[in-house]
Protein backbone atom coordinates (compact mmCIF):
# COMPACT_ATOMS: atom_id res chain seq x y z
CA UNK A 1 0.00 0.00 0.00
CA UNK A 2 1.29 3.42 -0.51
CA UNK A 3 2.72 5.33 2.95
CA UNK A 4 -0.01 5.45 5.41
CA UNK A 5 0.33 8.83 7.43
CA UNK A 6 -0.51 10.33 10.40
CA UNK A 7 -2.09 13.45 10.73
CA UNK A 8 -3.85 15.57 13.16
CA UNK A 9 -6.88 16.08 11.73
CA UNK A 10 -9.68 19.22 11.71
CA UNK A 11 -12.87 18.84 12.58
CA UNK A 12 -13.88 19.21 8.94
CA UNK A 13 -12.22 15.52 8.84
CA UNK A 14 -13.61 14.28 11.47
CA UNK A 15 -17.09 14.77 9.86
CA UNK A 16 -15.78 13.95 6.22
CA UNK A 17 -14.79 10.63 8.05
CA UNK A 18 -18.36 10.65 10.30
CA UNK A 19 -20.52 10.97 6.87
CA UNK A 20 -18.60 8.19 5.59
CA UNK A 21 -19.54 6.01 8.47
CA UNK A 22 -22.99 6.18 8.26
CA UNK A 23 -22.92 5.93 4.44
CA UNK A 24 -21.62 2.38 5.50
CA UNK A 25 -23.53 1.65 8.24
CA UNK A 26 -26.82 -0.09 6.62
CA UNK A 27 -23.89 -2.10 4.88
CA UNK A 28 -21.98 -2.70 7.72
CA UNK A 29 -25.04 -3.62 9.94
CA UNK A 30 -26.23 -5.65 7.05
CA UNK A 31 -23.50 -7.64 7.27
CA UNK A 32 -22.52 -7.78 10.72
CA UNK A 33 -26.16 -9.20 11.11
CA UNK A 34 -25.97 -11.74 8.49
CA UNK A 35 -22.69 -13.28 9.88
CA UNK A 36 -24.20 -12.96 13.60
CA UNK A 37 -26.89 -14.92 12.60
CA UNK A 38 -25.86 -17.34 10.52
CA UNK A 39 -23.61 -18.23 13.67
CA UNK A 40 -26.78 -18.09 16.25
CA UNK A 41 -28.58 -20.37 13.68
CA UNK A 42 -26.85 -22.71 13.40
CA UNK A 43 -24.75 -23.53 17.10
CA UNK A 44 -27.99 -22.11 19.55
CA UNK A 45 -30.42 -23.10 17.18
CA UNK A 46 -29.30 -26.37 15.32
CA UNK A 47 -30.39 -25.95 12.07
CA UNK A 48 -28.91 -26.73 9.44
CA UNK A 49 -28.13 -23.83 6.29
CA UNK A 50 -29.89 -25.10 3.26
CA UNK A 51 -28.64 -24.03 -0.37
CA UNK A 52 -30.17 -20.34 -1.16
CA UNK A 53 -28.34 -17.85 -3.04
CA UNK A 54 -29.31 -14.71 -0.83
CA UNK A 55 -30.39 -12.24 -3.51
CA UNK A 56 -31.29 -8.42 -2.93
CA UNK A 57 -34.47 -9.19 -1.75
CA UNK A 58 -36.22 -11.77 -0.20
CA UNK A 59 -35.68 -14.14 2.51
CA UNK A 60 -32.26 -13.69 4.76
CA UNK A 61 -31.80 -17.21 5.15
CA UNK A 62 -33.19 -20.68 4.55
CA UNK A 63 -32.50 -23.25 6.98
CA UNK A 64 -33.51 -27.18 7.93
CA UNK A 65 -35.03 -28.36 11.37
CA UNK A 66 -34.23 -31.75 12.65
CA UNK A 67 -37.13 -33.20 10.95
CA UNK A 68 -36.04 -31.89 7.57
CA UNK A 69 -38.61 -29.22 7.29
CA UNK A 70 -38.24 -25.78 5.89
CA UNK A 71 -37.41 -22.85 8.55
CA UNK A 72 -37.16 -19.24 7.00
CA UNK A 73 -35.07 -16.92 8.90
CA UNK A 74 -35.32 -13.12 8.56
CA UNK A 75 -32.47 -11.02 10.78
CA UNK A 76 -32.41 -8.01 12.24
CA UNK A 77 -29.91 -5.77 13.23
CA UNK A 78 -32.07 -2.80 14.91
CA UNK A 79 -33.12 -1.17 18.22
CA UNK A 80 -36.74 -2.33 17.72
CA UNK A 81 -36.83 -5.65 19.05
CA UNK A 82 -38.64 -9.06 18.12
CA UNK A 83 -41.60 -9.03 15.28
CA UNK A 84 -41.72 -5.17 15.76
CA UNK A 85 -38.58 -5.16 13.77
CA UNK A 86 -40.40 -6.57 10.86
CA UNK A 87 -40.91 -4.37 8.00
CA UNK A 88 -43.95 -3.15 5.60
CA UNK A 89 -43.60 -3.77 1.62
CA UNK A 90 -46.00 -3.65 -1.05
CA UNK A 91 -46.96 -7.42 -1.36
CA UNK A 92 -47.97 -7.45 3.06
CA UNK A 93 -45.77 -7.48 5.78
CA UNK A 94 -42.32 -9.55 6.18
CA UNK A 95 -43.10 -12.85 7.23
CA UNK A 96 -46.64 -12.50 6.43
CA UNK A 97 -48.32 -15.68 4.62
CA UNK A 98 -48.68 -13.15 1.85
CA UNK A 99 -45.07 -11.89 1.34
CA UNK A 100 -43.93 -15.47 1.66
CA UNK A 101 -46.10 -16.72 -1.00
CA UNK A 102 -44.69 -13.46 -2.99
CA UNK A 103 -41.65 -13.98 -2.45
CA UNK A 104 -41.75 -18.04 -3.17
CA UNK A 105 -43.31 -17.41 -6.62
CA UNK A 106 -40.59 -15.04 -7.50
CA UNK A 107 -37.56 -17.40 -6.76
CA UNK A 108 -39.48 -19.85 -8.79
CA UNK A 109 -39.52 -17.23 -11.57
CA UNK A 110 -36.32 -17.56 -14.28
CA UNK A 111 -37.13 -13.87 -15.31
CA UNK A 112 -37.28 -12.36 -11.66
CA UNK A 113 -33.52 -11.52 -11.77
CA UNK A 114 -33.91 -10.12 -7.90
CA UNK A 115 -35.04 -13.62 -6.18
CA UNK A 116 -34.30 -16.63 -8.73
CA UNK A 117 -31.14 -18.86 -9.02
CA UNK A 118 -31.95 -22.98 -9.84
CA UNK A 119 -31.24 -23.37 -6.07
CA UNK A 120 -34.14 -20.93 -5.02
CA UNK A 121 -36.64 -22.11 -7.55
CA UNK A 122 -36.04 -25.45 -5.81
CA UNK A 123 -36.91 -24.13 -2.41
CA UNK A 124 -39.98 -21.34 -3.99
CA UNK A 125 -41.36 -24.75 -5.41
CA UNK A 126 -41.54 -26.65 -1.97
CA UNK A 127 -42.66 -23.69 -0.28
CA UNK A 128 -45.73 -23.22 -2.38
CA UNK A 129 -46.34 -27.23 -2.37
CA UNK A 130 -46.81 -27.18 1.48
CA UNK A 131 -48.25 -23.74 1.43
CA UNK A 132 -46.35 -20.52 2.98
CA UNK A 133 -48.81 -20.86 5.47
CA UNK A 134 -46.93 -24.27 6.81
CA UNK A 135 -43.83 -23.03 6.92
CA UNK A 136 -41.93 -21.98 10.03
CA UNK A 137 -40.35 -18.30 10.41
CA UNK A 138 -38.43 -17.05 12.48
CA UNK A 139 -37.25 -13.38 13.31
CA UNK A 140 -33.68 -13.42 14.94
CA UNK A 141 -33.18 -9.73 16.46
CA UNK A 142 -29.94 -8.47 17.69
CA UNK A 143 -29.23 -5.43 19.38
CA UNK A 144 -26.59 -3.27 17.37
CA UNK A 145 -25.12 -1.72 20.82
CA UNK A 146 -24.71 -4.93 22.87
CA UNK A 147 -24.94 -7.65 20.26
CA UNK A 148 -27.40 -9.88 22.52
CA UNK A 149 -29.59 -11.71 20.14
CA UNK A 150 -33.31 -13.09 20.67
CA UNK A 151 -35.33 -15.06 18.36
CA UNK A 152 -39.53 -14.46 17.86
CA UNK A 153 -41.43 -17.18 16.05
CA UNK A 154 -44.01 -15.80 13.95
CA UNK A 155 -45.24 -19.18 12.87
CA UNK B 1 -16.43 -7.86 16.85
CA UNK B 2 -16.96 -3.84 17.95
CA UNK B 3 -20.33 -3.01 17.57
CA UNK B 4 -21.71 0.11 15.63
CA UNK B 5 -22.29 1.95 19.10
CA UNK B 6 -19.22 1.28 20.08
CA UNK B 7 -17.85 3.22 16.77
CA UNK B 8 -20.09 5.68 17.48
CA UNK B 9 -19.45 6.52 21.16
CA UNK B 10 -15.57 6.19 19.82
CA UNK B 11 -16.36 8.90 17.66
CA UNK B 12 -18.12 11.05 19.62
CA UNK B 13 -15.15 11.46 21.53
CA UNK B 14 -12.40 11.24 19.01
CA UNK B 15 -14.57 14.76 17.70
CA UNK B 16 -14.83 16.13 20.88
CA UNK B 17 -10.84 15.70 21.18
CA UNK B 18 -10.45 17.28 17.86
CA UNK B 19 -12.66 20.57 18.68
CA UNK B 20 -10.53 20.78 22.09
CA UNK B 21 -7.43 20.26 20.10
CA UNK B 22 -8.85 22.97 17.34
CA UNK B 23 -9.76 25.17 20.06
CA UNK B 24 -6.50 25.15 22.07
CA UNK B 25 -3.55 24.71 20.08
CA UNK B 26 -4.73 25.00 16.34
CA UNK B 27 -6.64 28.53 16.89
CA UNK B 28 -3.64 29.67 19.28
CA UNK B 29 -1.33 28.70 16.77
CA UNK B 30 0.39 26.53 19.72
CA UNK B 31 1.89 23.07 19.64
CA UNK B 32 0.22 21.00 22.19
CA UNK B 33 3.01 18.71 24.84
CA UNK B 34 3.60 14.75 24.86
CA UNK B 35 1.42 15.32 28.22
CA UNK B 36 -1.64 17.15 26.27
CA UNK B 37 -4.55 15.02 24.58
CA UNK B 38 -3.47 15.09 20.89
CA UNK B 39 -5.70 13.61 18.37
CA UNK B 40 -4.50 11.21 15.15
CA UNK B 41 -5.92 10.04 12.15
CA UNK B 42 -4.05 7.11 9.73
CA UNK B 43 -4.80 7.09 6.74
CA UNK B 44 -3.41 5.60 3.21
CA UNK B 45 -5.20 8.07 0.27
CA UNK B 46 -8.77 8.48 1.62
CA UNK B 47 -8.85 5.06 3.47
CA UNK B 48 -8.90 5.72 6.96
CA UNK B 49 -7.08 2.68 9.00
CA UNK B 50 -6.88 3.99 12.27
CA UNK B 51 -8.33 6.78 14.79
CA UNK B 52 -6.29 7.35 17.90
CA UNK B 53 -5.99 10.10 20.95
CA UNK B 54 -3.23 9.75 23.09
CA UNK B 55 -1.60 11.45 25.89
CA UNK B 56 1.50 10.81 28.22
CA UNK B 57 0.55 10.14 31.63
CA UNK B 58 3.37 11.67 33.52
CA UNK B 59 2.05 10.23 37.29
CA UNK B 60 1.89 7.20 36.21
CA UNK B 61 4.72 7.73 33.31
CA UNK B 62 2.47 5.68 30.55
CA UNK B 63 1.51 6.42 27.65
CA UNK B 64 -2.73 6.73 27.69
CA UNK B 65 -5.08 6.12 24.80
CA UNK B 66 -8.67 7.57 24.85
CA UNK B 67 -9.75 6.80 21.66
CA UNK B 68 -8.72 3.84 19.85
CA UNK B 69 -10.34 2.76 16.31
CA UNK B 70 -9.25 0.40 13.79
CA UNK B 71 -10.70 -0.96 10.73
CA UNK B 72 -8.57 -3.75 8.70
CA UNK B 73 -9.65 -3.00 5.29
CA UNK B 74 -10.20 -6.22 3.43
CA UNK B 75 -8.49 -5.37 0.48
CA UNK B 76 -5.01 -4.91 2.31
CA UNK B 77 -2.68 -7.15 4.55
CA UNK B 78 -4.08 -9.05 7.53
CA UNK B 79 -4.19 -7.15 10.34
CA UNK B 80 -3.51 -3.29 8.46
CA UNK B 81 -5.47 -0.94 10.91
CA UNK B 82 -4.43 -3.08 13.56
CA UNK B 83 -0.61 -2.57 12.53
CA UNK B 84 -0.82 0.87 11.79
CA UNK B 85 -2.17 1.95 14.99
CA UNK B 86 0.00 -0.55 17.37
CA UNK B 87 2.80 0.75 15.52
CA UNK B 88 2.17 4.47 16.38
CA UNK B 89 1.31 3.52 19.63
CA UNK B 90 4.65 1.84 20.30
CA UNK B 91 6.63 4.70 18.83
CA UNK B 92 4.65 7.31 20.62
CA UNK B 93 5.24 5.56 23.95
CA UNK B 94 9.02 5.64 23.32
CA UNK B 95 9.23 8.80 22.12
CA UNK B 96 7.50 10.41 25.05
CA UNK B 97 9.89 8.86 27.48
CA UNK B 98 7.73 6.50 29.12
CA UNK B 99 8.37 3.17 30.86
CA UNK B 100 6.68 1.65 27.85
CA UNK B 101 3.47 0.71 29.09
CA UNK B 102 0.24 1.34 27.40
CA UNK B 103 -2.90 2.27 29.45
CA UNK B 104 -6.49 2.14 27.33
CA UNK B 105 -9.10 4.51 29.22
CA UNK B 106 -12.69 3.17 29.70
CA UNK B 107 -13.72 4.96 26.37
CA UNK B 108 -12.12 2.10 24.67
CA UNK B 109 -14.10 -1.01 24.11
CA UNK B 110 -15.30 -0.31 27.74
CA UNK B 111 -11.63 -0.02 29.26
CA UNK B 112 -9.46 -3.14 27.68
CA UNK B 113 -7.06 -3.73 25.11
CA UNK B 114 -8.66 -3.38 21.87
CA UNK B 115 -9.79 -6.20 20.06
CA UNK B 116 -7.91 -6.04 16.52
CA UNK B 117 -4.59 -5.59 18.63
CA UNK B 118 -5.33 -8.76 20.45
CA UNK B 119 -6.05 -10.33 17.27
CA UNK B 120 -2.49 -9.47 16.15
CA UNK B 121 -0.59 -10.11 18.98
CA UNK B 122 -1.95 -13.39 19.38
CA UNK B 123 -0.75 -13.77 15.49
CA UNK B 124 3.03 -13.21 16.93
CA UNK B 125 1.67 -15.81 19.39
CA UNK B 126 2.44 -13.47 22.43
CA UNK B 127 0.29 -13.51 25.45
CA UNK B 128 -1.64 -9.99 26.88
CA UNK B 129 -1.49 -10.91 30.46
CA UNK B 130 -3.81 -7.75 31.33
CA UNK B 131 -6.19 -7.60 28.25
CA UNK B 132 -9.56 -6.76 30.38
CA UNK B 133 -7.58 -4.10 32.62
CA UNK B 134 -6.40 -2.66 29.21
CA UNK B 135 -2.84 -2.39 30.12
CA UNK B 136 0.23 -3.39 27.66
CA UNK B 137 3.20 -4.04 30.29
CA UNK B 138 6.48 -2.75 29.32
CA UNK B 139 7.74 -6.43 28.56
CA UNK B 140 4.90 -7.48 26.31
CA UNK B 141 5.32 -3.32 24.55
CA UNK B 142 9.26 -4.62 23.78
CA UNK B 143 8.02 -8.22 22.13
CA UNK B 144 5.56 -6.61 20.29
CA UNK B 145 7.72 -4.06 18.87
CA UNK B 146 10.22 -6.24 18.02
CA UNK B 147 7.62 -8.35 16.31
CA UNK B 148 5.83 -5.77 14.46
CA UNK B 149 9.19 -4.37 13.13
CA UNK B 150 10.16 -7.54 11.63
CA UNK B 151 13.88 -8.29 12.47
CA UNK B 152 14.71 -11.68 10.91
CA UNK B 153 16.09 -14.17 14.58
CA UNK B 154 19.60 -13.47 14.04
CA UNK B 155 19.34 -9.72 14.17
CA UNK B 156 16.30 -9.87 16.81
CA UNK B 157 19.63 -12.57 18.41
CA UNK B 158 22.02 -9.74 18.28
CA UNK B 159 19.74 -7.02 19.26
CA UNK B 160 19.26 -8.83 22.52
CA UNK B 161 22.85 -9.13 23.18
CA UNK B 162 23.55 -5.51 22.58
CA UNK B 163 20.68 -4.89 25.21
CA UNK B 164 22.02 -7.00 27.66
CA UNK B 165 25.59 -5.30 27.08
CA UNK B 166 24.02 -1.83 27.40
CA UNK B 167 24.68 -0.85 24.33
CA UNK B 168 21.18 -0.70 23.04
CA UNK B 169 18.11 -0.98 23.98
CA UNK B 170 15.37 -2.96 21.77
CA UNK B 171 13.21 -0.02 21.48
CA UNK B 172 15.78 2.59 19.83
CA UNK B 173 16.37 -0.15 16.77
CA UNK B 174 12.76 -0.62 16.41
CA UNK B 175 11.89 3.36 16.35
CA UNK B 176 14.81 4.36 14.63
CA UNK B 177 13.01 1.97 11.84
CA UNK B 178 9.04 2.54 12.25
CA UNK B 179 10.45 6.55 12.88
CA UNK B 180 11.97 6.42 9.10
CA UNK B 181 15.39 6.59 9.91
CA UNK B 182 16.55 3.40 8.65
CA UNK B 183 14.38 0.83 6.89
CA UNK B 184 14.50 -2.72 8.12
CA UNK B 185 17.01 -4.22 5.46
CA UNK B 186 19.31 -1.04 6.46
CA UNK B 187 19.15 -1.38 9.68
CA UNK B 188 20.06 -5.24 9.76
CA UNK B 189 22.64 -4.14 7.50
CA UNK B 190 23.67 -2.05 10.23
CA UNK B 191 23.47 -4.72 13.35
CA UNK B 192 25.07 -7.48 11.58
CA UNK B 193 28.44 -5.55 9.54
CA UNK B 194 29.14 -3.42 12.48
CA UNK B 195 31.31 -4.33 15.26
CA UNK B 196 29.57 -1.34 17.24
CA UNK B 197 26.09 -1.19 15.59
CA UNK B 198 24.79 0.56 18.46
CA UNK B 199 27.11 3.95 18.07
CA UNK B 200 25.20 4.30 14.52
CA UNK B 201 21.49 3.32 15.14
CA UNK B 202 21.69 6.01 18.80
CA UNK B 203 24.02 8.23 16.65
CA UNK B 204 26.52 8.31 19.36
CA UNK B 205 29.75 9.58 17.54
CA UNK B 206 30.13 13.54 16.91
CA UNK B 207 31.76 15.03 14.29
CA UNK B 208 34.95 15.89 16.82
CA UNK B 209 35.17 12.61 17.81
CA UNK B 210 36.71 11.88 14.31
CA UNK B 211 38.04 8.77 14.09
CA UNK B 212 34.79 7.06 15.28
CA UNK B 213 32.46 9.53 13.72
CA UNK B 214 34.24 8.47 10.36
CA UNK B 215 34.10 4.91 11.14
CA UNK B 216 30.45 5.46 11.89
CA UNK B 217 30.36 7.44 8.42
CA UNK B 218 31.94 4.54 6.28
CA UNK B 219 28.94 2.03 7.39
CA UNK B 220 26.71 4.42 7.24
CA UNK B 221 27.28 5.34 3.50
CA UNK B 222 27.32 1.31 2.43
CA UNK B 223 24.34 0.91 4.32
CA UNK B 224 22.76 3.81 2.67
CA UNK B 225 24.32 2.37 -1.16
CA UNK B 226 22.72 -0.72 -0.56
CA UNK B 227 18.88 0.95 0.75
CA UNK B 228 18.85 3.27 -2.37
CA UNK B 229 18.99 -0.84 -4.29
CA UNK B 230 16.68 -2.05 -2.35
CA UNK B 231 14.35 0.75 -3.21
CA UNK B 232 15.50 0.48 -6.73
CA UNK B 233 14.65 -3.22 -6.92
CA UNK B 234 11.43 -3.00 -4.87
CA UNK B 235 9.88 -0.65 -7.13
CA UNK B 236 7.68 -1.60 -9.94
CA UNK B 237 7.98 0.92 -12.93
CA UNK B 238 5.43 1.61 -15.19
CA UNK B 239 5.34 3.00 -18.80
CA UNK B 240 2.59 5.72 -19.50
CA UNK B 241 2.69 8.03 -22.67
CA UNK B 242 5.94 6.57 -23.60
CA UNK B 243 7.43 7.52 -19.93
CA UNK B 244 8.57 5.68 -16.88
CA UNK B 245 6.41 6.18 -13.97
CA UNK B 246 7.06 4.64 -10.83
CA UNK B 247 3.72 3.12 -9.12
CA UNK B 248 3.53 4.47 -5.66
CA UNK B 249 1.37 1.42 -4.49
CA UNK B 250 2.99 -1.89 -5.90
CA UNK B 251 6.35 -3.38 -4.76
CA UNK B 252 7.89 -6.13 -6.48
CA UNK B 253 7.32 -8.96 -3.99
CA UNK B 254 11.37 -9.67 -3.31
CA UNK B 255 13.30 -11.19 -0.68
CA UNK B 256 15.90 -9.22 1.29
CA UNK B 257 18.63 -10.77 3.26
CA UNK B 258 22.33 -9.48 4.01
CA UNK B 259 25.40 -11.48 3.96
CA UNK B 260 27.52 -10.07 6.93
CA UNK B 261 30.90 -11.58 6.18
CA UNK B 262 31.19 -10.09 2.67
CA UNK B 263 28.95 -6.58 3.40
CA UNK B 264 26.87 -8.47 0.70
CA UNK B 265 23.30 -8.30 -0.06
CA UNK B 266 20.90 -11.41 -0.92
CA UNK B 267 18.12 -10.79 -2.87
CA UNK B 268 15.71 -13.52 -4.32
CA UNK B 269 12.77 -12.64 -6.58
CA UNK B 270 9.17 -13.63 -6.47
CA UNK B 271 8.99 -12.40 -10.16
CA UNK B 272 11.01 -11.61 -12.80
CA UNK B 273 13.13 -8.48 -13.00
CA UNK B 274 15.15 -6.58 -14.48
CA UNK B 275 18.32 -5.65 -12.84
CA UNK B 276 19.08 -1.65 -12.75
CA UNK B 277 22.63 0.03 -13.03
CA UNK B 278 24.05 -2.48 -15.24
CA UNK B 279 24.79 -0.24 -17.74
CA UNK B 280 24.32 -1.43 -21.79
CA UNK B 281 24.43 -5.13 -19.77
CA UNK B 282 20.73 -5.86 -19.42
CA UNK B 283 20.03 -8.62 -17.13
CA UNK B 284 16.44 -10.10 -15.94
CA UNK B 285 16.66 -11.65 -12.45
CA UNK B 286 14.33 -14.66 -13.08
CA UNK B 287 11.39 -15.64 -10.46
CA UNK B 288 13.41 -17.78 -7.61
CA UNK B 289 17.15 -16.65 -8.59
CA UNK B 290 19.27 -15.37 -6.20
CA UNK B 291 20.91 -11.84 -6.75
CA UNK B 292 24.56 -11.18 -4.53
CA UNK B 293 25.75 -7.92 -4.47
CA UNK B 294 28.82 -7.13 -3.13
CA UNK B 295 28.28 -3.35 -1.87
CA UNK B 296 31.11 -1.14 -1.88
CA UNK B 297 30.38 2.74 -1.31
CA UNK B 298 33.99 4.05 -1.97
CA UNK B 299 35.75 7.18 -4.27
CA UNK B 300 37.37 6.86 -7.57
CA UNK B 301 40.41 6.98 -5.38
CA UNK B 302 39.41 4.40 -2.68
CA UNK B 303 38.08 2.15 -5.45
CA UNK B 304 41.50 1.92 -7.33
CA UNK B 305 43.47 1.44 -4.30
CA UNK B 306 41.08 -1.46 -2.45
CA UNK B 307 39.87 -2.97 -5.68
CA UNK B 308 42.08 -5.87 -5.65
CA UNK B 309 41.16 -6.66 -1.78
CA UNK B 310 37.46 -6.30 -3.01
CA UNK B 311 38.45 -8.68 -6.02
CA UNK B 312 39.43 -11.15 -3.53
CA UNK B 313 36.37 -10.82 -1.83
CA UNK B 314 34.59 -11.72 -5.04
CA UNK B 315 36.27 -14.45 -5.56
CA UNK B 316 35.27 -16.01 -2.40
CA UNK B 317 31.70 -14.88 -2.83
CA UNK B 318 31.58 -16.47 -6.40
CA UNK B 319 32.79 -19.62 -4.71
CA UNK B 320 30.02 -19.53 -1.75
CA UNK B 321 27.48 -18.70 -3.48
CA UNK B 322 28.04 -20.49 -7.46
CA UNK B 323 28.98 -23.63 -5.29
CA UNK B 324 25.49 -23.83 -3.97
CA UNK B 325 23.73 -22.55 -7.01
CA UNK B 326 25.08 -22.27 -10.45
CA UNK B 327 22.23 -19.74 -11.25
CA UNK B 328 23.16 -17.13 -9.17
CA UNK B 329 24.01 -13.64 -10.71
CA UNK B 330 26.67 -11.64 -8.98
CA UNK B 331 27.15 -7.86 -8.80
CA UNK B 332 30.13 -5.56 -7.33
CA UNK B 333 27.69 -2.08 -6.45
CA UNK B 334 30.29 1.23 -6.63
CA UNK B 335 28.75 4.54 -6.46
CA UNK B 336 28.94 6.96 -9.37
CA UNK B 337 32.44 7.82 -8.77
CA UNK B 338 33.50 4.91 -10.65
CA UNK B 339 33.18 7.07 -13.96
CA UNK B 340 36.02 9.42 -12.69
CA UNK B 341 38.42 6.88 -12.75
CA UNK B 342 40.67 6.77 -15.88
CA UNK B 343 39.26 4.88 -18.63
CA UNK B 344 42.08 2.35 -18.90
CA UNK B 345 41.75 1.29 -15.58
CA UNK B 346 37.81 1.38 -15.74
CA UNK B 347 38.25 -1.40 -18.72
CA UNK B 348 40.79 -3.31 -16.49
CA UNK B 349 38.66 -3.35 -14.03
CA UNK B 350 35.45 -4.25 -16.03
CA UNK B 351 37.67 -7.18 -17.21
CA UNK B 352 38.71 -8.74 -13.84
CA UNK B 353 34.94 -8.87 -13.29
CA UNK B 354 33.70 -10.38 -16.34
CA UNK B 355 36.73 -12.96 -16.29
CA UNK B 356 34.94 -13.62 -12.63
CA UNK B 357 31.61 -13.80 -14.26
CA UNK B 358 30.61 -10.63 -11.99
CA UNK B 359 28.45 -7.96 -13.18
CA UNK B 360 29.64 -4.45 -12.59
CA UNK B 361 26.71 -2.39 -11.30
CA UNK B 362 26.72 1.67 -10.83
CA UNK B 363 24.89 3.59 -8.79
CA UNK B 364 23.57 7.04 -10.35
CA UNK B 365 24.76 8.29 -6.50
CA UNK B 366 27.65 9.94 -5.99
CA UNK B 367 30.20 9.19 -2.96
CA UNK B 368 29.21 13.11 -2.26
CA UNK B 369 25.57 12.53 -2.31
CA UNK B 370 25.65 8.95 -0.18
CA UNK B 371 27.92 10.88 2.49
CA UNK B 372 25.50 13.76 2.50
CA UNK B 373 22.53 11.21 3.18
CA UNK B 374 24.16 9.33 5.73
CA UNK B 375 25.26 12.48 7.76
CA UNK B 376 22.02 13.43 8.10
CA UNK B 377 20.56 10.08 9.18
CA UNK B 378 23.16 9.98 11.76
CA UNK B 379 21.97 13.60 12.29
CA UNK B 380 18.33 12.42 12.88
CA UNK B 381 19.33 9.65 14.70
CA UNK B 382 20.81 11.93 17.46
CA UNK B 383 17.29 14.08 17.64
CA UNK B 384 15.61 10.76 18.80
CA UNK B 385 15.06 9.69 22.43
CA UNK B 386 18.70 7.98 23.65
Amino acid sequence: MSQCCGKVPTPEDVQAIRRSIEGHQSRYQGDLGEQAVSEYVTNELELNAEFFDQKQHGFDGVYRDGAGKLVLIESKLTETPGLAALGYTQHGREGSVEWVEYVATQMTDPASKEYYSPDNAKIGEEILSIGPENVSFLVVHIDPGTLETDVSKLR
Amino acid sequence: MVSYSDISKGLDIYEKHVDDYNRNFRQRNKLPKNYDWRPYRWCSRDIVFSLLVVKHNRQGNFLEVDVCLVTNPPQYIDHSGARVALGFLLSEAYKCGGSMEIVFTENVEGGRVPGYICDLALDYDIHLKHVFEGHITPFEARQLYLELVGFSPETKARVMKLSIDGGLTPERACFVVLGGVWTVPEAEMIILSSDHPERILTSMSRPEDRHLYLNDLLIARSVVLGGALDRKLLKTELTKDGQVIESEDDETPLFIDFDSSFMAKIYRAETDLLIPWLGNAEQVLKTGQSLIVLIRARSDSEIQRYFVNDLRSLKALVHKYRLADLQTMICFLTPRDFEDIPKVQQRQITSLLEQNGVYLMISPDSLSGLNKEAIRRLETGRLIRQ
